[in-house]
């Protein structure tokens, strides 16, 4: 027993002073929300050498004693922190107590059950759980297991803090309504649950406070790890069905609303309609400046990706819905219009839609972002981008993108020598700055039929101020057939991820026979060239899981493609 | 461990002898006779649907076989074993050949809808890919499914290869099948129609009859079906188990079942949502489950 004393007096001693502190604070936030408190819990406890929020107090009970020898044990400290970095992972324990029965791994007896407690603890960082069993009689770890992708009961403090951020969530308390008030809530007149959920995409802690009303109940998934709602969701009260999950939410809501559902806007002179297709990622279409129809519609067939160092290796990727559908990298959340800021005023605005793999940003994982930007002088710009990470830092981009016009009396001109040059046939071209560049800006321009409106390329040089470093594009020009299978509807892949010449895929809408196309609706596709880098300062098209906050986060590097078609 | 390590995890469809989380009960599956002259060791070695930079069925030989992401000391592919495109469920019989379910994955390039129908088999002997059986499946083309093979299991006691297909299906509408194949004959019957399945797995009562078990590709249910000795059904599917909410993901499909010789199941889940998102991400899980011997109710195990 003497050592057990020891072992009592050294965390007394040792652990006073960090633990006033920690009262004193937590006294003082007293009269504040939860979330605040856990905001400054958390970044307290990541200073700390033990970067892990206690359940149990200072004292010299039992359960103290247990979680104190199960934190010092040193398999356990091996998992408080990054061993790369060195950056701690947030860790808390979420239940100390008695050993029970079941508690105890096939064959293994105990000499003393009575003085032996299971300690469970999750680490957010790993979203893994680490559960020990402690003789605090003999002050030993007697068993000790790591269980990855798995999250233990929550304690009750926790199931608090996500009532806590549901009620706090303007969304929520749109979707239930005015009666949706705290007191209410805790004074039991609304009825309520804590169900599990998970969340699939994150990998972070994830629980469902349930609120009923009425015959109905709104589950609100809480992100524990982020904490942050992450949809909401209603059900019938008593029917069962899936488990409501972030997936699920995700999926439901994408799928509902813009898989293949036309989505109509109309701002700042500019008209479209726009769908999540289920290969060729979102479509614009029927897109007029001040009432003048200028493009049919506008989307990304594929993505091709090639690894140098590997001849052949890489992928054709579709990207579209997630369910139902020939898309390899899928888009889980809504679409969004935003404002595009130049010096400090808003001179157009955006349409953008993330893709992604699961697991992302992990090796051999993709995440994609399409974005079509509607300028007020009727300029507009299909933005197509990669967010890393793939299968190695040899890879090579090359996504190919679908423009048809409206008007049926089109001409192309590409520029040479300073010089616009009519295009007669179908054909192909790879960009080549600066000698076939057009007043050093402009790779190409289409006259339409109308004798006061011209479209001219302003080809990506990188300067965008997107961070794009040039696209190196091969662009083609085709006869745009709507009744041949040449892109009006969706297409399955369009060519093989590794070819390293023009022959991305709209080649064969040319080859063999070229058709003329002077006077013509037509089609220019273009397939820009992004060579992706991890290097250190120059990283590009890349993207990596960095520790932050005790939590891993996405630093990404994008590579954003594409030219800029300006009204004349 | 890796961060990475946590999302990817190999699919292996098919696993000869040592190399399994374990093999059901029933399994006569025999090394293939064209193991001996590629210096594979056999304890250690399988056959895998799902290597990075590789399309169709690999030879690999595990460092740790216990860890089925252990590094590959051996790998090896026969230039036929390409033919079929990307692949997805194998199964064994006990003379050694493989039979092969073409599935694209990524995309369609490497996997003509005119092929989504042929049972592929490896010859034990010759270790060559060749077609077996073209089912009589009509292959739909659709943007919202392309899939069509997507389960096997070999019955060992009637040299009988069960297969699903989910082609045609969409969102509204299942229009999967289950065909039973005589590998002697190569007959084929069909034994059930719209139902989408992933995995399958036949059990035989102790009538004589048999249960066919089944996961469904649209939901996180494992069912089962009656059949008599002719393979026909019964009586309607059963509910067996529910693994809602269960498990690291809470929304998985069950790909695979396997009965051990202690009486327990085994369901493998996995993610599937009718997109090609390449296997070899999606993670998968076992469930184990006991009977319960009074209610004869499922009972997770863990």
């Amino acid at each position: 027993m003497s050592k057990l004393r020891f072992f009592i007096l050294n965390l007394i001693v040792f652990r006073f002073l960090k633990i006033t502190v920690f009262l004193v604070l937590v006294l003082e936030l007293s009269g504040q929300d939860l979330l605040v408190k856990r905001n400054m819990q958390i970044s307290q406890v990541l200073r700390d050498s033990f970067p892990v929020i206690r359940l149990v107090s200072g004292n010299q009970s039992e359960e103290f004693i247990a979680q104190e020898l199960f934190l010092n044990y040193p398999k356990t400290k091996s998992y408080f922190s990054e061993e790369k970095s060195g950056k701690p992972y947030l860790n808390e324990i979420f239940s100390v107590s008695k050993i029970r029965p079941s508690d105890l791994p096939p064959g293994q007896k105990l000499e003393n059950p009575d003085k032996v407690y299971r300690v469970e603890l999750y680490n957010f960082g790993m979203n893994q759980s680490l559960i020990g069993l402690v003789d605090v009689e003999k002050t030993k770890v007697v068993y000790f297991h790591t269980f990855e992708n798995f999250q233990p009961d929550i304690p009750p403090h926790l199931a608090a803090l996500a009532e806590d951020i549901a009620l706090s969530d303007p969304d929520v308390i749109k979707q239930y309504g005015q009666d949706l008030d705290p007191l209410s809530v805790r004074m039991s007149s609304t009825k309520t649950a804590l169900n599990r959920s998970s969340c699939q995409r994150s990998q972070h802690l994830c629980v469902a406070p349930t609120f009923v009303k009425n015959e109905r109940a709104m589950w609100v998934i809480v992100d524990l790890t982020s904490l942050k709602v992450v949809g909401v969701k209603w059900t019938e009260v008593g029917k069962t069905g899936p488990a409501i999950t972030e997936r699920m939410l995700q999926n439901e809501k994408v799928m509902t609303c813009y898989c293949e559902v036309e989505n109509k806007v109309s701002k700042n002179g500019w008209s479209f309609l726009y769908t999540l297709t289920r290969s060729d990622g979102l479509r614009v279409s029927n897109i007029s400046f001040k009432g003048i129809p200028l493009y049919r519609d506008v989307k990304t067939v594929d993505w091709h990706v090639s690894y140098s160092n590997t001849e052949g290796f890489g992928y054709s990727d579709a990207i579209g819905c997630p369910e139902y559908s020939q898309a390899a990298v899928v888009a889980v959340e809504p679409p969004v219009i935003y404002p595009i800021i130049e010096n400090h005023d808003t001179v157009g605005f955006g349409l953008s839609q993330k893709y992604f793999s699961e697991g992302w940003p992990t090796p051999c994982s993709y995440n994609y972002e399409q974005h079509f930007e509607f300028f007020n002088d009727g300029s507009f710009r299909p933005v197509i981008g990669s967010i890393g990470r793939g299968c190695g830092n040899d890879g090579t981009y090359r996504p190919v993108t679908r423009i048809s016009f409206f008007s049926p009396q089109m001409n192309f001109y590409s520029a040479q020598k300073n010089k616009w040059k009519k295009w007669s046939m179908e054909n192909w071209a790879l960009e080549n700055f600066p000698s076939e560049y057009f007043k050093n800006k402009y790779l190409g321009k289409f006259t339409t039929g109308s004798k006061s409106s011209e479209i001219w390329i302003e080809g990506n040089r990188g300067q965008f101020g997107d961070g794009g470093r040039g696209d190196k594009a091969y662009f083609y020009l085709t006869k745009d057939h709507p009744n041949q299978d040449e892109g009006t509807v969706d297409l399955p892949t369009i060519g093989p991820c590794c070819n390293l010449d023009y022959k991305q895929g709209p080649d064969k809408f040319i080859d063999p026979q070229p058709e003329p196309i002077e006077n013509s609706a037509l089609v220019f596709w273009y397939v820009p060239q992004i060579k992706n880098d991890d290097r250190k300062g120059n990283e590009y098209c890349w993207a990596e899981s960095v520790l932050e906050n005790g939590v891993f986060v996405p630093k990404i590097y994008p590579c954003f493609s594409g030219p800029k078609f300006i009204l004349k | 461990m890796t961060y990475y390590s946590i999302y990817f995890q190999v699919v292996f469809c098919f696993v000869l002898l040592h190399c399994s989380n374990g093999l059901d009960a029933q399994s006569c599956a025999r090394t293939p006779g064209y193991f001996a002259n590629l210096g594979f060791d056999r304890t250690r070695s399988a056959l895998s649907s799902t290597e990075r930079k590789f399309v169709g069925v690999v030879l690999i030989e595990l460092s740790d076989v216990r860890n089925l992401q252990s590094e590959r000391t051996k790998l090896y592919q026969h230039p036929s074993w390409r033919s079929a495109g990307y692949v997805g469920a194998i199964a064994t019989d006990q003379l050694g050949n493989s039979y092969i379910l073409p599935k694209p994955t990524v995309n369609m390039e490497n996997n003509p809808e005119e092929h989504m129908h042929t049972v592929y088999r490896i010859d034990s002997k010759t270790g060559i890919l060749d077609s077996f059986v073209k089912l009589p499946i009509q292959f739909h083309r659709s943007l919202q499914n392309v899939f069509g093979l997507m389960g096997s299991y070999y019955d060992c006691e009637t040299q009988t290869l069960f297969v699903s297909s989910v082609a045609g299906s969409n969102a509204q509408q299942q229009l999967g099948q289950v065909y039973a194949i005589d590998v002697n004959t190569r007959k084929t019957t069909q034994i059930l129609d719209s139902t989408d399945i992933l995995g399958l797995t036949l059990r035989k009562e102790l009538t004589g009859d048999y249960r066919l078990y089944y996961g469904s590709a649209r939901e996180s249910i494992l069912y089962s079906l009656p059949l008599d000795k002719n393979f026909i059904a019964t009586a309607g599917p059963k509910m067996e188990i529910d693994i809602n909410g269960i498990g690291p993901r809470g929304d998985d499909r069950v790909r695979k079942i396997r009965f051990q010789s202690d009486g327990s199941m085994i369901a493998t889940g996995t993610p599937f949502f009718y997109n090609l998102t390449p296997a070899a991400i999606n993670p998968e899980s076992n469930y184990v489950f006991i009977q319960n011997k009074e209610s004869g109710v499922w009972e997770l195990y863990r």
